[in-house]
């Protein structure tokens, strides 16, 4: 059965109003928010419930913090705001208060899940979190999906603002919270300085998680190995080239082995290309074989490819990736070359 | 090791099921321990697999449940292989699903769609199948294991499943049946004896004493594993060793050659028959599953590429340096090469560097283990 809260009406100076511990919502700049306030006024009023001779803010968190700005509104109590004031709300229920109200009004963005999931965990079992709250914050009933929600408060301010402004992509930000503030920090900077897309950010955060868990150390170091510091620091690079060249970085020190491995091949195989035959490595990496492929169009062509495949069945790269470069075994199934 | 004891049973509510004698071994096995019985209709356990599949924590709280059903397609498959590998051509009875312990690189999260604990209790079915399928072919070097969608030993305790199986094979000498285990559960093994025929042979899986203690969580230490082996030589029975997956791990070289140490304190070569080396591979799924179940283990985070069976495995030239170091090591305690060494889904290349007589197919590799098995068996090792 429906039944009207117990509230009323007030006008309460704004310096007799506190902030209070139930904020879900990031502080930043709220300029749509602070344009219409300045332009119309406050059409919806603060909720707020009675706290020590004071009140404190049950929800209006951003609508308060744009009037607060002014000065003597927060001194001399000339400035007073209509404010709703219920009566009788248990902590955990001016939180939910909060929560619901603005997941109704206009939902929630992923900072905001996050606190609103860690502020109710204080209050609630994690079980009843996910099994009660989620679904009522239109969020899926999954554990997984709260950890990655929650885990979000760990972002440092700036890594959360981007994340709310869209600038940051949620995977990315995932990535971003097993780092410490000052990786976060360095990684911000970084993103600042290269103007990185969402794909580029995702692929970087996740980049540098994996490569410190391959080493076994951290971010931050990672980072100094790849020198990502002086690379966004150089003023002859453009953007463009600083992305770049972090990318090959990062992606070295990942596939280390790899990357030896193309190397020594197109020091050897680059005669080849140019004369358009391709000769692919890929399957040597596990079979000693390469993959040799070419096309001709006329009979000028198939003599050039032929004269090609010549060179390369002389070759010093016929010779290193087809024979001896393990230790002088055979090809084939029944070779006999064995150190057991 | 703690023994897995279900929290909930749900039995599918069909005579082959209540009227089997796994379904009364479980029963008899968990009396006294107030564990709640459902009998379902099939439908009603599809819905509560959907339900539970819903919530992330499935993979762990789905295994509280023990489901005694039936197993509607075939109970005895080829052990899958890629072309490009050479396989060792094995058959696997599919007789359980699922695995209580928790090992981080186990595939078996990212194959199964069904989160509980799952035994097949139609065994009139089973052995129907063994029979239309096994008999008349004398001919045919079968060797069978018990150890590829589950543990085959985890739920020994409650089932006595591996007892039965033994006892349909003790009369078909032929058939080679490997129970393939990281626990230590030897029951069965010692309380009976080895049966005459000698076609069965126990099995343990090894690896590097500090994965042992890092990713092979819930399970039974190599110590132990290798305790319970050596009652099982005692009681009769030959012992197959398999390092699988071999993974590039901190202090590799010397946590492996201490588990190998152990393996020939409680081991001659002669109670082995073969072992088998297989390095760490995983589809692309289970790497997600794995970073997100076990944040603390690194074992996805290496340079792998992409290998002809579509996993990620280490490069050939890493995978060559593990595999020639664990050789080395077991060659020391065994200079005579009595123990049968093979690779698991490894290229020819690999075998040409590594060992000798790189078999020419699937079919020669599973001949020459199966001969190896029945030598054994017949006289003594060595």
């Amino acid at each position: 059965m429906y039944k009207n809260p117990d509230y009323e009406y007030e006008l309460i100076p704004v310096s007799e109003i506190n902030a209070g511990n139930g904020r879900i919502s990031h502080k930043c700049a709220y300029p749509a928010l602070g344009a219409s306030i300045e332009a119309n006024g406050l059409i919806t009023p603060l909720i707020v419930c009675r706290s020590g001779g004071r009140f404190e803010i049950i929800s209006g968190f951003k609508r308060f913090d744009i009037i607060a700005k002014n000065t003597q509104a927060q001194t001399d109590g000339s400035v007073k705001i209509k404010c709703l004031v219920v009566k009788d709300l248990a902590p955990a229920d001016r939180l939910w208060l909060n929560i619901s109200e603005n997941a109704a009004s206009r939902g929630l963005n992923p900072v905001e899940e996050g606190e609103a999931l860690k502020k109710l965990s204080a209050f609630y079992d994690k079980t009843v979190v996910i099994e009660k709250y989620m679904p009522a914050m239109s969020m899926q009933k999954s554990e997984y999906v709260y950890n990655r929600s929650a885990s979000l408060c760990a972002l440092i301010g700036d890594a959360k603002t981007s994340l709310v402004n869209g600038k940051l992509p949620l995977q990315a930000a995932a990535e971003l919270v097993k780092f410490s503030s000052d990786e976060q920090r360095a990684f911000m900077d970084m993103a600042a300085a290269t103007g990185m897309g969402a794909n580029l950010l995702n692929e970087t955060a996740r980049l540098l998680f994996e490569t410190a868990m391959q080493y076994g150390k951290t971010a931050g170091e990672i980072m100094a190995m790849a020198s990502i510091a002086s690379i966004i620091e150089d003023a002859k690079m453009t953007s463009n080239q600083k992305t770049e060249t972090i990318r090959v970085k990062l992606h070295a020190l990942k596939r280390p082995m790899y990357e030896t491995a193309m190397a020594r091949f197109r020091e050897l195989a680059g005669e080849f290309e140019a004369r358009r035959i391709s000769v692919n490595p890929f399957a040597y990496f596990e079979k000693d074989e390469l993959s040799v492929k070419f096309s001709i169009t006329s009979a000028e062509d198939l003599s050039a490819r032929i004269d090609a495949l010549e060179r390369l069945k002389k070759s010093r790269l016929a010779e290193e990736f087809l024979s001896g470069r393990q230790g002088g075994k055979t090809t084939g199934r029944k070779g006999k070359t064995s150190n057991d | 090791m703690i023994r897995y004891y279900p929290e909930k049973i749900v039995i599918l509510n069909e005579e082959k099921v209540t009227n089997s004698i796994v379904t009364a071994n479980i029963l008899k096995s968990v009396e006294g321990r107030a564990v709640p019985v459902s009998y379902m209709s099939e439908e009603a356990i599809d819905g509560l697999i959907a339900e539970t599949k819903k919530n992330e924590t499935a993979y762990f709280e789905g295994k509280k449940t023990l489901l005694i059903t039936v197993n509607r397609g075939e109970f005895l498959k080829k052990c899958p292989g890629t072309n490009e590998y050479i396989c060792c051509d094995y058959y696997i009875i599919d007789f359980a699903q699922n695995c209580p312990m928790e090992c981080t690189y186990c595939i078996l999260q990212a194959y199964l769609n069904n989160p509980f604990m799952v035994v097949y209790a139609n065994t009139d079915d089973l052995f129907a199948e063994l029979e239309s399928r096994l008999s008349g072919v004398a001919e045919k070097k079968y060797r069978i294991g018990t150890g590829e969608f589950t543990d085959s030993l985890a739920l020994e305790h409650l089932t006595q499943y591996s007892k039965i199986l033994m006892d349909y094979f003790a009369d078909k000498p032929n058939l080679i049946v490997e129970f393939k285990s990281k626990t230590d559960y030897i029951d069965t093994f010692t309380r009976y004896g080895a049966p005459p025929a000698g076609n069965i042979l126990i099995s343990y899986s090894m690896n590097a004493r500090n994965v042992n203690l890092r990713e092979e969580l819930k399970t039974a230490t190599i110590e132990e594993r290798l305790t319970a082996a050596a009652e099982c030589v005692k009681a009769g029975y030959k012992i197959t060793l398999h390092f699988d997956p071999i993974i590039d791990y901190e202090n590799f070289d010397t946590e492996m050659a201490a588990t190998i140490e152990l393996i020939f304190k409680y081991l001659e070569p002669s109670d082995i028959v073969y072992i088998s080396l297989g390095a760490f591979r995983f589809i692309p799924a289970l790497a997600d599953i794995i970073a997100a179940r076990f944040p603390k283990s690194r074992i996805i985070y290496d340079e792998f590429i992409k290998g002809y069976d579509k996993k990620s495995r280490y490069f050939r030239f890493k995978r060559e340096k593990l595999f020639r170091t664990v050789i080395g090591l077991i060659r020391r305690y065994d200079p005579d090469k009595k123990i049968e060494l093979y690779f698991c889904m490894e290229s020819p290349e690999m075998w040409n560097a590594l060992l000798p007589d790189a078999p020419a197919s699937d079919e020669e590799l599973g001949g020459t283990l199966y001969d190896k098995c029945g030598k054994c068996i017949k006289t003594k090792c060595g």
